[in-house]
């Protein structure tokens, strides 16, 4: 309640205010504090309880979408700045059966003529040792392959 | 209304079988008095009752948060007062909307006796109540017509109590020279 000087002060300063009586002249509509209650409770038991947006569940909902964009900025920015690393060169496993198979001289010719002019033009540079340790292992007679060449 | 204290009725709130009934109990409670602040913010019956509908479904999903060392109607005043003024806000929203226009609206239901019981110098102090900025219309509502002290004001408002006492002294002003203007005739 206001005080008697607060009063006071208001009479002084709104004669025409203060004589207006105090009375509430707005009609409420008839019935509406019997309904009002279950037209509230029917609300509130057809609502579906969604995500409430605390303080906190805010700042999540602005921060993931901004930090997903500036994550994909990066992204991007590093893949138009070029290779930064040499990519790792991958070398298809040879097995032990495919070394076995590079043994087999029957093999080895069926590759040779496969891969055709590119096993072909291989560049082979043998040294003298290595070519004595070949035609000893070939059993090839010298005299007979100088006369054929 | 509830013989119930709210301390009590909070106990109630937060057991799940008897939640709604709890509910139930606070706006049989407390209606009474917030479509009374409302109605005298909106002026208009039935958007008094949305407002006031939008402040118990507020005041139903944040209740489990309420901390009981404040007043339960300090609260729901508090979710009245934000509604009201957001209510206002929004009328004033749109091209082509003028303060004007809006004060004619409100106080369109003044003229209507259905809606108005008051005399010719209630219905000329509520007109002058209605031209008041939103904000010093509710300072000037809780204080003249609610009586309400300027400390339960300031935690409702979040205003220091220096700016409301300030707000409340323009306010009777305004309203005063409103009323004794003598072209005002209603």
């Amino acid at each position: 309640m206001n005080t008697r000087p607060e009063h006071e002060d208001l009479k002084s300063l709104a004669p025409t205010l203060t004589s207006i009586p105090k009375v509430d002249p707005f009609v409420v509509p008839e019935g509406l504090f019997e309904r009002f209650p279950h037209q509230v409770q029917a609300h509130v038991t057809t609502q579906v309880p969604g995500l409430r947006w605390t303080p906190w569940v805010k700042r999540l909902a602005l921060a993931l979408p901004l930090s997903a964009v500036l994550a994909g900025a990066w992204w991007l920015f590093r893949s138009t700045e070029g290779p930064v690393e040499q990519a790792a060169v991958v070398i298809p496993e040879t097995t032990v059966d495919e070394l076995e198979l590079l043994d087999d001289p029957e093999a080895l010719a069926a590759l040779y003529e496969s891969e055709g002019s590119s096993v072909a033009s291989a560049n082979v540079d043998l040294t003298e040792d290595e070519l004595a340790a070949w035609l000893e292992t070939e059993q090839t007679d010298l005299s007979q392959l100088i006369t054929e060449l | 209304m509830s013989d119930m204290s709210d301390a009590e009725l909070m106990a109630l709130f937060r057991k799940e079988d008897t939640r709604h009934y709890a509910f139930n109990l606070i706006v049989r409670a407390y209606q009474k008095r917030l479509y009374a602040f409302v109605r005298r913010m909106v002026t208009d019956p039935d958007e008094t009752q949305d407002v006031l509908q939008n402040v118990f479904l507020k005041a139903w999903t944040g209740l489990e948060r309420f901390r009981e060392d404040a007043q339960l109607y300090s609260w729901l005043y508090r979710i009245a007062h934000n509604e009201s003024i957001t209510h206002l806000k929004r009328m004033r929203r749109g091209l082509f909307v003028t303060e004007s226009s809006v004060i004619e609206r409100l106080t369109t239901t003044l003229d209507s006796s259905e809606h108005f019981s008051g005399d010719i110098i209630q219905k000329k102090l509520q007109k002058a109540v209605m031209t008041l900025p939103t904000k010093q219309r509710a300072v000037f509502t809780m204080k003249y017509f609610e009586e309400m002290k300027y400390e339960q004001m300031s935690t409702i408002t979040g205003t220091s109590v220096g700016a409301l006492k300030a707000s409340y002294h323009i306010a009777v002003k305004k309203i005063e020279a409103h009323l004794t203007r003598p072209d005002q005739t209603m």
